[in-house]
């Protein structure tokens, strides 16, 4: 009896004490843990890709929002949302999400996560060399530069996190760092990235939507642009040129006369509608043409957020026709050939009351269905190059004065005039200089205006007029880029309050709040002054 | 043995009997003793000022005293605007009172409610102008961001106060904390005017004269709303008018009817300056017309760019440079107690302008014209409803809109630059249709609408709307399925409403039918409405919408292909396409 209530005690004990080896157990059954990846080259391959991929869900999205929205060519759609709504207006508020930054941080995260770890693969893996990790290293860098830039030219200052959030010692609160100090960071990583990232890779798939040599390159012509260091701009832009692996899309166009009495006063030109059409497929329904530099792709996988940004059903957002529409692209000189327009406007940038080039599948066909939105979102094409240099340019050459002056707004107009050719653009009265008697003023803002042609609902707008209102620190009259924007922008009844805020004197208001949650998470973040009160 | 072991189970049991009693009973204790259990811990609007910020206390005080202490402490909807206790001191000593509290209750009490809006309104819902609700004074608060020199943007309120803290959010409303006291401007717009400078003579002792400053004086009801538009010396001399004398002339040859009625020329002049409710600049920009006292003569607004610009006129054959309202000037956007005042830079005047017939071409809709397809021959593009701004329509089953070109002219599709309209009008489709028209001015006009026919039995009627007056209803039921009738004379097809409106061939399916007469009561751009009535079956083919003048030629000019105006006698070789004969009667 004795013995059977010894079995049925340790029993009972036993019972307690089972099933505890596996309960202890923290390794997750469905994932890899740190410890046991970083083995491989193969694995450091992709986490690198990782990085990649977690630009198409926020980091996209953002760059077009925060580059369009503060803008002059997109308006409300048939179905607005309150927090674009707000932005349009000129009323920006810390509650509002589309200033939340978190998934650019979190790619920036991935990037450091890889810098952190990759080194110490190869005293695991015989087989992956130095030249290999400083090539996923060279990428990386690059991808977090141009999350950091993005993140500069839209907060100005913002906390610089370069080590990778891997444990819980480690501080969370992190101030800001002032934009200046990164910008000269990310020239340093951008200098060794161009150094060792690949020139070219196996595939054109690859060239265009990893980082190549060139792609850390024109980041960095991009970066001295808005650092005013035009010299350093105009080097860099001129290496990539003349590398000759990046060109233009060629049109046909047809030469026509105007005539009166008797004797020809004017000439237009008519772009070849199929070539046209060919730069579209190209550009914004195949990608990865010629002209791309970094391309971010979408699949039927994973499709961009477009379709309920820009579609025509879901449609928050469409072309602000009144401003697009004959002020941004200009019509045709002459009535007698209203054929002789720009192929980036009507049937490219905007058609039937969509922004078409995220929305069409070729510039008279039909719509997208909702699982076909695989436009690539073009973070640098060539043309960017082109038209970077020729600001470049005009920028030396306002500093100068006489023909050393003319000769470089000379070179500025050859690479402004290489796009404009290209994209037939309709030759108006602004674009007509008289060699040795250019205003450089007057190239400054065609170099502006052609700008926002090329790179119509590419995010680049805002980010354009303000780096040239910003310039030599609001000098003379640059503001005034930034207050016809407001007047372009703003609905009648808010256009006075949005001219007013832009005249900020500290210029806090050309620059986004940051978001609620961060300012509540992070005790050390100080929010911009202009949204404080 | 056995009993031990028994006895063990018993005790076991005993255990997990007790274990089991307590576990029922456990950690309720005392959490509900001693303790007072408010529902919220959010604050009420006083509550937030007596505990987190005591810098407003005084407007606590003077709610205290005017009796508005339960509505700020009430569950509700309110925005407060709350002068903090240093601007309540600033506004004593201005206009030498010792304490807010001394004042008398009903001043207090107009004090809160000028104060007080019965919803909540962040800052961010702040136009450059009136607020959307009145204060619970029955007065309009009015907002605007202004930058001055090197301060920051700040808002202003009332032209008075700026916001020092804005969207506090309490339970119960939203505060704005402000540095001034807001008081409203006590002076009627009729007042106002009469206070204007001296540059303004010539206005004021028209106003006057006409005794329409007695009309904007006198009613100050509450309810009654005016806008008065100024016209200064120096707007009037853009017109090169310097006395009474001056503008009667002018006033004469714009309204010869009454050329011999210099009162009723100054009084519509006078009418024609007040618009009978409350419109800032902002309201005006997004209004496209507004009907002036002068009776059916309205002012028309557009803006451009950062421009408000009055009565600027377009027709199809004419253009006038319309004149902008003067934003900077100190008198616009002036509130005063019954109304607001808005100055101008440029004259306007009431105008007759006869009536003029319009061949509109219904495909002409601006966002076609911007298109590469527009009158591209073998185009085709589908339209969804809110695709056309002008051209609205809705219905069941996916209605849609298609804009059609035609490659090559035949006598079945004659349609004016080849282009037109397929529209499935009928009830299981679209069921309804809104076109606005374009510019026509005041007078009596007969709707053509000219067509290809189609479908079977799809009938609709049509109503005429203009603002502020009553919609008509045009007597004609309109059968898409019609056929027209070849082997009658002009004159005869006239009486029963019908023409040929092509130049070129005579067709039974080409037609143009009379809708009915319309009136316009004042120039503008207005909307005619289909509403689908019978029918199933097909589409028709729509060209062209004429307004003619009821004593004008019905049924001259015609058209051809090319878009030009045909009239009896013109060779067939003239008419486009040039190559194609002709059928039918060219001479009648």
């Amino acid at each position: 009896m004795k013995k059977h209530s010894i079995i049925l005690l340790s029993i009972i004990a036993l019972s307690f004490l089972s099933s505890c080896s596996d309960w202890l157990n923290l390794k997750p059954e469905d994932g890899v843990i740190r410890e046991e990846f970083w083995k491989t080259k193969e694995q450091v391959n992709s986490a690198v890709i990782g990085c990649y991929s977690s630009l198409l869900n926020g980091p996209v999205e953002k760059m077009f929002l925060w580059g369009e929205l503060r803008g002059d060519m997109v308006e409300n759609g048939i179905f607005p949302i309150n927090s674009y709504t707000e932005v349009l207006d000129g009323e920006i508020s810390v509650s509002n999400s589309i200033v939340n930054w978190a998934s650019l941080y979190s790619t920036i995260n991935n990037c450091n996560t890889v810098l952190k770890f990759a080194p110490t693969v190869q005293s695991v893996d015989g087989t992956f060399t130095d030249k290999q990790l400083k090539q996923y290293e060279a990428e990386v860098l690059t991808l977090r530069a141009m999350m950091y830039f993005q993140l500069v030219r839209s907060f100005k200052d913002v906390p610089l996190v370069l080590e990778a959030s891997v444990s819980d010692d480690q501080k969370f609160s992190i101030p800001k760092t002032s934009g200046t100090v990164i910008l000269d960071t990310l020239v340093h990583d951008l200098k060794i990235a161009a150094a060792n990232a690949p020139i070219a890779y196996n595939s054109n798939a690859e060239n265009k939507n990893r980082i190549t040599s060139w792609t850390a390159k024109t980041l960095l012509a991009d970066i001295y642009l808005w650092q005013e260091k035009y010299s350093d701009c105009n080097a860099l832009c001129n290496e990539i040129i003349g590398s000759g692996k990046f060109n233009l899309i060629p049109i046909d166009r047809k030469k026509e006369y105007i005539m009166s009495g008797g004797v020809i006063v004017d000439s237009v030109y008519v772009a070849n509608e199929s070539d046209a059409d060919n730069m579209f497929v190209q550009s914004y329904v195949n990608g990865k043409s010629i002209e791309s530099i970094f391309e971010i792709p979408f699949t039927n996988l994973k499709t961009n957020p477009f379709y309920t940004i820009l579609g025509p059903t879901a449609n928050r957002l469409k072309p602000k026709l009144d401003i697009v529409d004959g002020q941004v692209f200009p019509a045709p000189l002459y009535t007698v050939f209203s054929d002789a327009t720009d192929i980036r406007g009507s049937g490219c940038s905007y058609r039937v009351g969509v922004v078409w080039k995220y929305v069409g599948t070729s510039r008279t066909g039909a719509v997208r269905a909702v699982t076909e939105y695989t436009t690539p979102w073009i973070v640098y094409k060539y043309s960017d190059v082109l038209l970077m240099n020729a600001e470049a340019l005009n920028q030396m050459g306002q500093l100068k004065s006489g023909t050393e002056a003319q000769s470089d707004y000379e070179n500025s107009i050859y690479y402004m005039s290489l796009v404009r050719n290209a994209r037939n653009a309709v030759n108006t009265f602004d674009y007509r200089f008289i060699p040795g008697n250019v205003d450089g003023k007057a190239l400054e803002r065609a170099i502006l205006d052609e700008r926002a042609r090329e790179f119509t609902y590419e995010g680049k707008r805002w980010y354009d007029v303000l780096r040239y209102a910003k310039r030599g620190n609001y000098e003379g009259n640059n503001l005034q880029y930034l207050l016809t924007l407001a007047i372009n922008s703003a609905s009648p009844q808010k256009q006075q309050s949005l001219v007013a805020k832009y005249k900020d004197p500290k210029h806090n208001s050309h620059y986004w709040p940051i978001y609620i949650s961060e300012i509540e998470a992070n005790k050390k973040l100080i929010q911009n002054e202009f949204y404080a009160q | 043995m056995k009993k031990r072991n028994h006895l063990l189970f018993n005790s076991l049991r005993a255990v997990i009997m007790v274990g089991a009693t307590l576990a029922l009973f456990n950690s309720c204790a005392d959490y509900m003793q001693g303790k007072t259990f408010i529902v919220s811990d959010e604050k009420m609007i006083d509550e937030y000022i007596e505990q987190k910020d005591t810098s407003m206390s005084e407007f606590l005080k003077i709610a205290d005293l005017a009796g508005f202490r339960g509505l700020l402490h009430a569950y509700g909807t309110n925005t407060c605007f709350i002068p903090t206790n240093q601007a309540l001191s600033v506004y004593c000593q201005r206009h030498g009172i010792s304490s807010m509290t001394t004042l008398p209750a009903a001043e207090l009490e107009n004090f809160m409610k000028f104060h007080t809006v019965r919803d909540t309104i962040r800052a961010a819902q702040f136009v450059d102008g009136r607020l959307a609700l009145p204060t619970m004074l029955g007065k309009y608060l009015t907002t605007k961001t202004v930058q001055n020199g090197d301060s920051s943007p700040v808002i202003r309120v009332n032209r008075q106060a700026n916001i020092l803290k804005r969207d506090t959010r309490v339970a119960n409303g939203i505060i704005h904390k402000i540095d001034y006291v807001l008081t409203p401007n006590p002076k009627t717009v009729g007042e106002m005017i009469q206070q204007l400078p001296d540059n303004y003579s010539l206005f004021k002792s028209i106003m006057e004269e006409t005794g329409l400053i007695d009309t904007l004086t006198n009613n100050n009801s509450g309810n009654i709303w005016y806008t008065a538009l100024l016209q200064s010396n120096e707007s009037f001399a853009t017109k090169g008018i310097a006395s009474k004398a001056d503008l009667i002339a002018s006033m004469k040859v714009a309204q010869p009817d009454y050329a011999n009625d210099e009162a009723k020329l100054l009084q519509l002049f006078a009418q024609y300056h007040c618009i009978k409710r409350l419109a800032y600049i902002t309201d005006l920009s997004i209004s496209s017309a507004e009907l002036t006292m002068a009776t059916n003569q309205v002012i028309t607004f557009k803006t451009s760019k950062d421009s408000l610009i009055l009565n600027e006129f377009q027709s199809l054959t004419s253009f006038e440079k319309g004149v902008t309202a003067n934003k900077s000037s100190e008198w616009t956007d002036m509130s005063c107690s019954n109304g607001v005042m808005i100055d101008l830079d440029g004259y306007i005047q009431p105008v007759k302008r006869g009536p003029a017939a319009v061949y509109w071409e219904l495909t002409d809709q601006p966002e076609i014209k911007k298109m590469k397809e527009y009158r591209k021959p073998g185009a085709a593009v589908v339209f969804k409803p809110g695709d056309l701004s002008e051209l609205s329509f809705g219905g069941k089953n996916s209605p849609t809109i298609t804009y059609l070109v035609n490659s090559a002219f035949d006598a079945k599709s004659q349609y004016v630059h080849l282009d037109y309209f397929e529209i499935p009008m009928r009830p299981t489709v679209i069921q309804w249709m809104e076109i606005k028209t374009p510019v026509l001015t005041e007078g009596t006009y007969n709707v053509w609408i000219c067509w290809r026919r189609g479908g079977d039995n799809n009938k609709f009627k049509t109503t005429f709307k203009q603002d502020g007056k009553t919609d008509q209803v045009l007597p004609n039921v309109f059968d898409l399925g019609e056929y027209f009738n070849t082997s009658n004379t002009p004159e005869v097809n006239l009486n029963i409403g019908m023409k040929r409106y092509n130049a070129k061939q005579l067709n039974s399916v080409c037609c143009s039918r009379n809708c009915g007469a319309i009136k316009v009561e004042y120039t503008g751009r207005h909307t005619l409405r289909m509403d689908a009535l019978s029918g199933s079956s097909q589409a028709a083919w729509w060209d062209m919408i004429q307004f003619i003048p009821v004593d004008q030629n019905q049924l001259w000019p015609r058209f051809d292909v090319a878009g030009n105006a045909i009239y009896p006698g013109t060779a067939c070789d003239q008419i486009a396409p040039k190559d194609q004969s002709c059928s039918g009667d060219l001479n009648n």
